[in-house]
């Protein structure tokens, strides 16, 4: 289907546009109206934070490395895991209780055990996001693995191929796509779970920034603070996305 | 879609096994399930039944299982207020999500003005609104169920409105010639074949009202197994924390199983 194209851009960039400016609209009434209490309008909320630029970005750097770092940990753990457990139906079983656990249980539960365990420094927030990281990719892949077509397995086999052979060339490939959706999933979570982990005990970040301005009843640092860990989010999934494309161009599924 | 424990994927079938192989594997691999568990409470006991980690950062089983019994009416009573928000929540957000999702596929002038809305509103991460729901709503239950709808609105939509988009139009047609209005095509027919594919949604729904709910009750003092997980961390109980999380996983495994349960049974006419 043809797009209609205007000045260039699609459809969707124009109606994406007016939403933006009717939400920015909507916004600056309801403060200045008092539609919403405590709210400070765009214009103020620029105003309040440029004299603290410096602040913000340093606090969004912390959690931007501890994102990182927690992501790439806690996925990285959760794909070879994966691979190592997928490996036949008993190691599969094995792992089945983690993986129920996994989709189910709300990991920032367990924030309070890791500053218990590893102070309120760097660790604990780290080993925190990739905690959740690794259960997020993890259950992905073991999920993919189990779910592997067998068809292309009977297929492999047919033409003789060993069982490690299938493994490398057949499932591997099989369950990228999933294991690439996994990992975008991750790449969104890892800077919220950063941002509750700094909630609670922190000296530095985003969620150390929005959490001592609400205690000050500053909105405009608030709002700040949670466009910026927005922001975050919305590049690490893009990376993660525009770098993994050309991996799965052979996948009939769509990546969106 | 409707396995979801790979335990139940054996291999058995697919290899052309005897029959007593696969009834024995059927027996076998249970056990090698419960083992991981039995592994992980046994590592537990022996890590402090010879004190390798002090007591403070890893109380024994026993002494957990004994400070729940102790403490059994009120850890219990949190719990059960805790539900009663994750309920209401996920019922307002993931109701309104399913409602504007319909009203979306209903109208296009609806689905025009309210989707790129939602494609801006939803990348802000649900958790980064606790500070606000606190702010706007206070440290009560409202602000907590706003904290839950919210997180479990923009899920629900997206989904439903992906799968809606996706229903096969030779249901539609069929529902129309067969005089069927526009409202009861989408009650009757829309609303049950999205039913498979919004399940995933909804489970993920729900971690995200737990996550969300107890998020909510760290940072406010009504109550709730997130109070309980907070003050044990707070007064140095770590008995107390151990018991309000190890119930927060048991309740929200049991809370995700009956989802999917309910889930296959009111989509028991798909394949």
């Amino acid at each position: 289907m043809a797009r209609k194209r205007f000045l260039l851009l699609g459809r969707s960039f124009w109606s994406g546009l007016a939403a933006a400016i009717a939400l920015l609209l909507f916004w600056d009434f309801a403060a200045a109206h008092g539609l919403i209490p405590y709210l400070k309008s765009p214009v103020d909320v620029v105003k309040d934070v440029s004299d603290q630029w410096g602040a913000l970005l340093e606090n969004a750097g912390y959690t931007f490395v501890r994102g990182i770092l927690g992501l790439g940990i806690g996925s990285g753990c959760g794909v070879v895991a994966a691979l190592a457990m997928g490996w036949n139906r008993y190691l599969r079983a094995f792992a089945a209780p983690p993986i129920l656990a996994g989709k189910a249980v709300p990991v920032l539960a367990l924030i309070p055990i890791f500053i218990l365990w590893f102070g309120t420094g760097e660790t604990s927030i780290v080993l925190f996001i990739a905690l959740g990281c690794f259960f997020i990719t993890f259950v992905v892949a073991m999920d993919a693995i189990a779910t592997v077509p067998s068809v292309y397995l009977w297929a492999a086999s047919a033409l003789g191929t060993s069982p490690v052979d299938t493994y490398r060339r057949v499932v591997l490939p099989a369950i990228s796509v999933s294991i690439i959706g996994g990992l975008r999933v991750a790449a969104t979570t890892a800077f919220p779970l950063g941002l509750a982990a700094e909630f609670l005990g922190a000296q530095h970040g985003l969620g150390f920034y929005v959490i001592k301005a609400t205690g000050l009843l500053q909105v405009s640092p608030m709002i700040a603070g949670v466009i910026g860990i927005s922001i975050l989010a919305i590049v690490a999934d893009t990376a993660v996305r525009l770098s993994t494309r050309k991996l799965t161009a052979w996948s009939e599924r769509e990546i969106r | 879609m409707g396995a979801t424990q790979p335990a139940s994927l054996s291999t058995s079938s697919r290899q052309g096994r005897p029959r007593w192989r696969i009834n024995l594997s059927s027996l076998v691999l249970p056990l090698v399930s419960v083992s991981s568990v039995v592994l992980v409470l046994l590592v537990w006991y022996l890590l402090t039944q010879f004190s390798v980690v002090p007591p403070l950062f890893l109380p024994s089983p026993g002494s957990v299982m004994a400070r729940f019994q102790e403490s059994q009416a009120d850890v219990l009573s949190n719990i059960g207020s805790s539900l009663l928000r994750i309920a209401a929540g996920f019922c307002l957000g993931s109701g309104l999500g399913l409602l504007v999702a319909i009203l979306g596929g209903l109208s296009r002038a609806v689905r025009d003005v309210l989707e790129p809305v939602i494609q801006i509103l939803k990348p802000i991460p649900a958790i980064a609104m606790a500070p606000f729901a606190i702010l706007w709503f206070g440290i009560g239950f409202s602000g907590i169920l706003f904290l839950v709808a919210w997180g479990c609105f923009f899920i629900t939509v997206v989904d439903a409105s992906e799968a809606i988009k996706n229903v096969p139009k030779y249901y539609i047609w069929a529902a129309s010639a067969l005089g069927t209005s526009r409202i009861g095509i989408y009650l009757r027919v829309v609303l049950p074949s999205i039913l498979p594919n919004i399940l995933g949604g909804l489970r993920v729904a729900m971690v995200i009202a737990f996550n969300q709910t107890i998020l909510g009750e760290f940072n406010t003092a009504s109550g709730g197994i997130g109070q309980t997980i907070i003050q044990g961390y707070l007064f140095g109980q770590t008995e107390i924390l151990f018991v309000g999380i190890i119930l927060t996983i048991i309740v929200a495994v049991i809370v995700d199983q009956l989802l999917v349960r309910f889930g296959r049974w009111l989509t028991r006419w798909a394949i």
